[in-house]
């Protein structure tokens, strides 16, 4: 007959054994020796980063989709709450606002038809063409490092490397690797982040760069600058890679030649993304 | 109508191997659940950008409790993993890891005999010393300096986070030797 049952629970707990697999000395110099290897293969060859990162975002981008879809859900449904709850006022907004529209889209196409009889008496070289793939963002890296998202579209989507990538409110960032099914997107804050861009009423150029904070800053802005407080900063298309004309932020703060920008794009509420193939 | 002797004994052995399984692999499983976090998108939640690495914590607590079972492959794999979500340098965060099991493994001992306290101490001070290792490591790879507030921001969550971990996962081990000690001493 077994004896009571609370005496075998204190019983000591198994001994570890001297010898296990895993632990040893040889696989401790096998996987730091491993680990060494890998950073200097990744430091020194590109293309083994990049295929090592795209497999592994392959893998891991399924799983943080079916971790998400419930948050977001769950997510969407309290902003479904709140919609309902605030309907009445923001009607009454709206209808206001489609009075003052109207007015604008009577004059947006006046000026579209005086654009296009323009057009027609000076020969112009047409802008570039860009064509769009929707994605949702699935992860973003953690850590204070670096900034950039996971997307789930890839090159079976048509995504390929230095796309831009944008936003509801405004650009978000390039296409830095792409995988089969996954795509790794680093964002403007980045600290490796430039973009050309353009103050969209001052039409100075400068270069946004990202340094892991929320704010951009411009740099090669010139003494004297005619940027302003609150102007917006859009892509000035420079280069190729950012089709001309989206928002970036808007300036924050101008202290000489040091101006930050504020992002349009809201991180806390970006659920998907645009990718733009733009062909200039 | 009953089941069979063979049926009953099939069931039990099934039942065995399962839970026996699960204990074998709670350690694993605890470390890759604890990697998920630090991927969630800002959507869903801000704090990624200060998140320690939550996998230490799991790699410190088991590496005290039952270091057989979190050998250096897994932590390598782990690290990797890390790296992979993070866009940290590939490797950096493996090799950091491998070293912080090693110096777990080495001073375990120490370590629980000194109880919580020693133990929360110690791995404030290996986490401290793995991300002052990880800033330099960045600073150098990026050729900037990076900030440092985020870092010490790290630094004091994962501090604030230990009790927690410990606390729940030290109750995990016991719950398991409580509830299945006739299946874990037959299989080990």
């Amino acid at each position: 007959m077994p004896g009571p049952r609370r005496l075998q629970r204190s019983a000591p707990l198994r001994a570890v054994p001297a010898r296990y697999w895993g632990a040893g000395r040889l696989t401790l110099l096998f996987a730091v020796t491993a680990s060494a290897a890998v950073m200097i293969l990744s430091r020194t060859n590109a293309n083994f980063e990049n295929s090592l990162r795209a497999t592994m975002t392959d893998v891991l981008v399924p799983v943080f989709s079916v971790i998400t879809r419930p948050i977001d859900a769950a997510r969407d449904m309290k902003v479904w709450v709140s919609d309902m709850a605030a309907l009445k006022s923001e009607n009454m907004a709206l209808k206001s606002q489609v009075g003052s529209l109207m007015q604008w889209q009577s004059i947006a196409n006046d000026l579209q038809a005086e654009n296009d009889a323009l057009r027609k008496l000076i020969p112009v070289v047409p802008a570039g063409q860009t064509s769009y793939v929707a994605a949702r963002i699935v992860s973003e890296s953690g850590g204070p490092y670096v900034r950039t998202a996971l997307i789930n579209g890839g090159a079976n989507e048509g995504i390929k490397a230095d796309q831009a990538v944008i936003g509801t409110d405004g650009l978000v960032g390039r296409v830095v690797e792409t995988g089969s099914s996954s795509a790794r997107v680093l964002l403007l804050t980045d600290i490796n982040s430039r973009v050309p861009v353009i103050g969209e009423i001052s039409r100075e150029r400068s270069i946004a760069s990202g340094n892991n904070s929320r704010d951009l800053t411009l740099d090669y802005v010139e003494s004297g600058s005619r940027l302003q407080v609150g102007e917006r900063v859009l892509t000035s298309g420079d280069g190729g890679i950012f089709p001309p004309g989206v928002p970036v932020g808007v300036v924050g703060t101008i202290n000489g030649n040091m101006v930050t920008v504020t992002p349009l794009a809201d991180w806390t509420r970006m659920e998907y993304v645009s990718v733009a193939a733009y062909e200039f | 109508m009953s089941a069979s002797p063979l049926t009953n004994f099939n069931r039990h052995s099934l039942r065995r191997r399962g839970i026996s399984r699960l204990w074998q692999t709670l350690p694993a499983i605890s470390i890759f659940l604890l990697l998920l976090p630090a991927g969630l998108p800002k959507h869903v939640t801000t704090l990624t950008e200060i998140l320690p690495p939550l996998p230490l914590l799991a790699i410190f607590c088991w590496g005290l409790m039952r270091h057989e079972r979190v050998g250096y492959p897994l932590v390598f794999a782990a690290g990797l993993i890390q790296d992979a979500l993070t866009s940290m340098p590939f490797g950096s965060s493996a090799l950091l890891w491998v070293l912080f099991r090693y110096l777990v493994m080495t001073q375990g001992k120490d370590i629980r005999e000194q109880g919580f306290v020693g133990a929360w101490v110690s791995f404030s001070l290996l986490l401290l010393a793995v991300l002052a290792v990880q800033w330099v490591l960045m600073g150098y790879y990026y050729r900037f300096a990076m900030p440092l507030a985020p870092a010490v921001m790290q630094w004091l969550l994962g501090t604030l986070l230990y009790p927690g971990m410990h606390a729940l996962l030290h109750r995990t081990e016991r719950h398991f030797h409580r509830r299945y000690w006739h299946l874990l001493k037959v299989t080990g």
